[in-house]
């Protein structure tokens, strides 16, 4: 071998190795937190140990009781403030803590195991919480001890199911500390602010039977001087109770789901004002039996009328309408003070083929008792409406204005 | 042996009595190893007057000019920081006379101890990587042995000016050697001056450095001779501060430096480093008549001092201009706010720098009220002793067989405290911990760094905060032989290393009453290592080298105490590591082309780190000590040149490394005032570290240069463009642990933003350098002239670290940005030198 074919060999050789190892490694990943211990016993139960009394009070809570939930507060909009809510499949509870920023740390949708033997469950004005106990009144967990008491476990999932309520007397108190939703309910201050400044403020929920919920919201709310929107919806929240005052409390506004869906636009796409006398000017035709349609000055509108006793058939029809097509629910409609048919046959069509001279060789369909023409009709260029009246002995029709209308297509 | 090894004991326990009576005088400084925050980079002290680097950055090894990677890459690549394979310089062995210059409590030879001489500090013999060497047995990184034998220095009258624009701006230097002289005396001498800051980089800059050196030898007959030399480098010189990259656009100035503030119409800097630390080397030569063997036999003494200073403060806000409460950031949500801070920053000086007059006005004020000072310039001071012998053997057995053996005793005591450098207009400082007060209200003495002296009024000079010693000795013996043969050569060699460490406290901290004053338990380590390695002559054009090596080492003395500052206890499963390298080469020298083709791959087992650093949230200094760790370095290194004509030659060398952790370690965390870090009532944690895979900082882990020389009639030119990439921010281990992961999905921004590693963009650079050299009758007069980064690229980065905080309120892994050191943009170095021969 030659050096120059061992300079290759070992040329290759490396590069060989430098293709082989170039490739990027998977980083390494630490575990995510989880508690290793299970639930000693259901937040329903938890609960019942303690019954609210005409003034706050509180009951302890046996040794090693460990509960788990999900968390359903936040208080990164600082309207739940220093207190987690969890709840199981049996209920929910409140967890008093003497922090605030809780919500980077315990989202909405994490599971928490609380080793609470060594708390005491207790009641604010009946709404029941777990803490401690101090100079006759529940105070929090200690921001410092936090983790002593409360293990986040795995990764936070999704926020449970909100519990759906459609009237004020469907609330029961073992509702108390859920998420829930109310529903098709709206604010029957729509156009007020969350909340008065300086003090937390009530506000009226109006459900679809009107009864009538609280939704409570804290002055340091980052959304306290918001408005309440106007609207029907649903709105999502935390249900609490004051004394006996069911109270909601919303973590953010995107718990408030109404439908403030724009409304669709509907526009006068023609308004023929016939109490000038645009008649010849816009291109309308007058087709037919002798009399025939005219300008009533006296009554400020177009006009027609026989004093004859044999009846005469005539035609007033539009120009073309090109420009509907780009409107749905295009309406045609006759308006006006004096808009009144006395007797006689009055109809209004459209057709889409009228050449502008021969009524009889068009194809005329009779619109609808609504006005509305059909989509299809509407997006045809050729369109015109046409006023056919047949009458005698004084019969008349008058029309003071003439509109059509449509919605704007998105 | 054990006569040696008793008088050795016996000498350091005097030095180390004299040493801890006397307090007064001494001033100390931290050795707490906190995240590398100073430093010189780049220094013109290493550049020596024939435009030759020799150290600092990537010490003397690289220099060895025959191989064709590492003399024509230790230069250039200094610029980013590069370390060779990405090994820690505490892997090198740096000799003087084949004595070790090792300090065992860093693991590294304090180059400082001879900044300056570099004209009698030069062409030191190296030895590459893995190879057998004949003064140690040599460290995974290569060993180098620098000789201060008097007759060693020809003849001659040297003197050299120089000016520069990186850490100092000149330095004139005198060197003087009789060569051997028929009374069989040699005598060599040299003095140098470095100062002057006006051209420096880094604003608030300051450097005052002298040195001196003498060796004398008396050569008794032709087989015993002895040696004394003697060097000194006493310096002063400031720090640059290190920041976010806010910072730097703030001021859009990569080399912004916070710790510099207007007093008294001058610039003061508040980090200034003393350095002193001499050393007295004395050496016997023994070659007896046959020429067969030579023993070198040396006894050292080094002593001295590292002092450096740095603001503290008491019941008020951290004055440094450049902490985060005091950056737009910190005010993002308040547009006002953010917008003045901002504008300061943009415009006004004096709100960027530190702001002196408002610390005298408030100590002034304190004292007025019989208050301690609320700010104050303490000094950390680092005091060391060490003895040392050792003795070399080089024995010529046969033709083909030489066999090298060495025997190294030492004991080494390092003391460390803090003084009170100024009080600042204040009038007293009390000796508590701000920080541990009010946690426990049941156990008042928490307060007290030192319980001894409770309630003492300190003024300048006094100590305070901490007061301990690491105490270590060390016996080495090791042994190598080499044999030469037609196709092959080889070498075996093994080493055996015995360490003793024990911390003595003299401060009873009131934190630790009963652990922090007096002596530790001592640890005791026996260490071994073999080497091996095999050279294949294919003929005299091309040579394939195996080497490797196998060692364990002793784990350093700065890792061992989870709090040295304040208690006796060790790291828990302390255990030396473990290293092994091996490396094959393919070399080729052809009068065409010269190469060198290497593929290197280091293992590093059992690793122990510790780190300390203040920490706000805990509002204390927090020591993180890590166990276990282990690493892989791999790569490959080509060098070639090719000569062009007589005059040119074409240089190309680059090396494509890949360093990673490779196993998840354990990290005990703990708070030096006892705050209940978990909140779970402990004060220490231990967690794993999941960071496998994950790449190992503090090197460009891809460097190249290409270049061409020029040399002609005592001209020379070289120009060389250079390449850096693969440079990555350390990690903080914290951040890659479940308690810093919560509950987050591996999926959420928060969790990618966590644990995601930076890696800095690859940056060129471009470097020239012109010398010449004139024969004026016997004498010698040369020039030389060198510009590093000619096209002033200020964005290379030389050190990136994640800050060792953790924001767990938000899990916001930006709270806490990266800092980053970048590299100088251009600079130059000018040298003169007249040689009387």
């Amino acid at each position: 071998m030659s050096s120059f074919n061992r300079i290759k060999l070992i040329a290759l050789v490396v590069i060989s190795a430098f293709v082989g190892v170039s490739c990027e490694k998977d980083l390494d990943v630490a575990p995510v937190l989880t508690y290793s211990g299970k639930a000693t016993m259901t937040i329903a139960e938890l609960n019942e140990l303690h019954t609210a009394g005409s003034v706050d009070s509180y009951d302890s809570i046996p040794n090693g009781t460990v509960i788990s939930g999900i968390i359903t507060s936040s208080d990164k909009d600082g309207n739940c403030y220093k207190f987690l809510t969890i709840q199981d499949n049996t209920g929910a509870i409140q967890i008093k803590i003497d922090d605030s920023h809780l919500y980077p740390k315990y989202q909405i949708g994490q599971r928490v195991f609380v080793e609470c033997g060594d708390m005491v469950i207790g009641d604010y004005r009946k709404n029941n919480q777990i803490g401690f106990w101090a100079d006759g009144s529940m105070v929090g967990i200690a921001s410092s001890r936090e983790d002593q008491y409360i293990f986040r476990h795995d990764v936070a999932g999704a926020e449970p199911a909100a519990l759906e309520i459609t009237s004020k007397d469907e609330i029961t108190s073992d509702m108390y500390n859920r998420l829930v939703c109310l529903k098709d309910c709206h604010f029957s201050e729509a156009g007020s602010t969350y909340c008065n400044p300086g003090s937390a403020t009530s506000r009226d929920i109006v459900m679809a039977d009107n009864s009538v919920i609280v939704m409570r919201t804290s002055n340091y709310a980052s959304f306290a001087s918001s408005l309440l929107p106007e609207g029907e919806g649903d709105i999502y929240g935390i249900l609490t109770v004051y004394n006996t005052t069911p109270q909601l409390v919303i973590r953010s506004l995107s718990d408030v789901r109404i439908s403030a869906t724009p409304t669709a636009q509907t526009v006068e796409i023609v308004n023929v004002d016939f109490t000038s006398n645009p008649f010849e000017t816009q291109g309308w035709s007058v087709i037919g039996d002798n009399g025939g349609w005219f300008y009533y000055a006296a009554g400020q509108s177009f006009a027609i009328q026989n004093q004859t006793a044999t009846a005469l058939e005539s035609w007033l029809i539009s120009p073309v309408y090109s420009n509907l097509g780009s409107y749905s629910d295009v309406t045609v409609t006759t308006t006006g003070a004096n808009c009144q048919v006395t007797s006689g046959t009055a109809k209004k069509y459209y057709s889409v083929d009228f050449n502008g001279t021969d009524v009889a060789a068009a194809t005329w369909t009779e619109l609808p008792a609504n006005g509305k023409l059909p989509a299809e009709v509407a997006a045809n260029p050729n369109v015109r409406i046409a006023f056919y009246f047949n009458g005698y002995n004084g019969d008349y029709w008058r029309i003071p204005a003439f509109v059509i209308k449509g919605t704007i297509i998105q | 042996m054990k006569k040696i090894l008793s008088l050795v004991l016996l000498s350091v326990f005097i030095w180390g009595t004299a040493f801890s009576q006397d307090n007064k005088n001494q001033k100390d400084s931290t050795s707490v190893k906190v995240q590398d925050t100073e430093t010189t980079a780049f220094d013109s002290e290493n550049q020596d007057d024939e435009g030759v680097n020799t150290g600092g950055f990537v010490p003397g090894l690289l220099h060895s000019s025959a191989d064709v990677y590492s003399s024509n890459t230790s230069y250039t690549f200094g610029i980013a920081y590069f370390k060779s394979r990405g090994f820690d310089s505490k892997y090198q062995t740096i000799a003087i006379n084949g004595m070790e210059m090792e300090n065992l409590v860093t693991g590294r030879a304090a180059y400082s101890q001879w900044g300056g001489l570099n004209r009698v500090f030069r062409w030191p013999e190296n030895v590459l990587n893995l190879n057998a060497s004949t003064f140690a047995f040599g460290d995974i990184a290569g060993s180098t042995n620098y000789s201060t034998r008097a007759s060693s220095y020809r003849k001659q009258i040297h003197a050299n000016y120089s000016l520069s624009n990186r850490s100092y701006n000149n330095r004139f230097m005198l060197t003087y050697a009789t060569g051997l002289m028929k009374n069989g005396w040699a005598v060599a001498a040299s003095a140098s001056t470095r100062f002057g800051s006006a051209l420096s980089y880094v604003d608030g800059s300051y450097y005052l450095g002298g040195s001196y050196f003498i060796a004398a030898e008396k050569r008794l007959n032709t087989r015993h001779a002895f040696n004394l030399s003697v060097w000194g480098a006493p310096t002063k010189r400031s720090l640059q501060s290190n920041s976010t990259q806010e910072v730097y656009d703030l001021t859009n100035d990569h080399y912004y430096n916070a710790n510099w503030g207007m007093y008294n119409g001058e610039k003061r800097n508040a980090r200034i480093r003393s350095t002193y630390e001499p050393v007295f080397l004395f050496t016997h030569y023994y070659t007896p008549d046959n020429n067969r063997i030579q023993l070198t036999s040396n006894l050292m003494a080094t002593f001295g001092r590292q002092s450096t200073t740095s603001l503290n403060w008491a019941n008020v806000p951290d004055p440094r201009p450049d902490y985060y409460r005091n950056l737009p950031s910190y005010f993002k949500d308040d547009q006002m706010l953010f917008n003045y801070y901002t504008t300061q920053w943009q415009t006004n000086e004096a709100f960027r720098q530190i702001d002196w007059d408002m610390m005298y006005a408030t100590n002034q004020l304190a004292a007025a009220q019989g208050e301690q000072s609320q700010y104050i310039v303490e000094n950390r001071v680092i005091d060391h002793l060490q003895i040392a012998g050792s003795s070399n053997l080089v024995a010529n057995v046969t033709d083909h067989i030489k066999m090298m053996a060495g025997l190294d005793v030492r004991g080494y005591v390092q003391r460390n405290y803090k003084t009170i450098n100024d009080l600042l207009g204040g009038s007293y400082w009390l000796n508590e911990d701000k920080f541990a007060d009010g946690e426990s209200p049941e156990n008042p003495y928490l307060l007290y760094d030192d319980l001894d002296n409770i309630g003492a009024h300190l003024g300048v000079g006094d100590k305070f905060g901490y007061d301990y010693a690491y105490n270590l000795y060390r016996e080495n013996l090791w042994g190598t032989a080499k044999f030469a043969y037609r196709h092959f050569d080889f070498h075996v060699g093994a080493s055996l290393t015995t360490t003793e460490m024990w911390r003595t406290g003299y401060m009873r901290n009131g934190r630790f009453p009963d652990n922090s004053k007096g002596n530790s338990e001592q640890k005791f380590f026996v260490d071994g290592g073999v080497k091996a390695g095999v050279t294949y002559k294919i003929n005299g054009r091309n040579y394939l080298v195996l080497n490797s090596q196998f060692q364990t080492q002793a784990p350093s003395v700065l890792d061992a105490f989870i709090s040295p500052t304040t208690r006796n206890d060790y790291v828990s499963n302390l255990v030396s590591e473990k290293d092994l390298v091996a490396d094959f080469s393919y070399i080729m020298r052809y009068p065409f082309m010269r190469m060198r083709l290497s593929a290197f791959y280091g293992k590093f087992m059992d690793v122990t780190d510790l780190f300390s650093f203040y920490h706000d949230d805990y509002g204390c200094f927090v020591n993180y000590a890590m166990t276990g760790i282990d690493k892989r370095n791999y790569g490959f290194e080509l060098g070639i040149e090719i000569p062009i004509g007589s005059m040119f030659t074409v240089v190309a060398a680059g090396t494509w490394g890949d360093y990673r952790y490779t196993n998840r370690p354990d990290v005990t965390i703990s708070a030096d005032n006892g705050y209940d870090i978990l909140g779970n009532g402990k004060t220490e944690y231990t967690e794993t570290v999941y960071w496998k895979n994950y790449h190992v900082a503090g090197s460009p882990q891809v460097a190249a240069t290409l270049g061409l020389k020029f040399s002609y009639k005592y001209w020379f030119v070289n120009v060389s463009a250079n390449y850096f990439d693969k440079i990555y921010a350390d990690i903080n281990p914290e951040r890659r642990a479940t308690a810093a992961r919560g509950t987050l999905s591996t999926e959420s921004q928060l969790y990618k933003d966590l644990v995601a590693q930076e890696k800095m963009k690859g940056q060129f650079t471009l470097d020239a350098s012109i010398g010449k050299n004139w024969k004026v009758k016997r004498n010698t007069i040369g020039f030389n002239v060198s510009v590093t980064n000619i096209t002033n690229n200020k964005n290379l980065v030389t050190s990136a670290w994640e800050q060792r905080r953790f924001d767990y309120s938000e899990y916001n892994a930006n709270k806490y940005p990266n800092k980053y050191y970048y590299a100088l943009g251009t600079t130059f170095y000018v040298g003169i030198n007249y040689t009387f021969n």
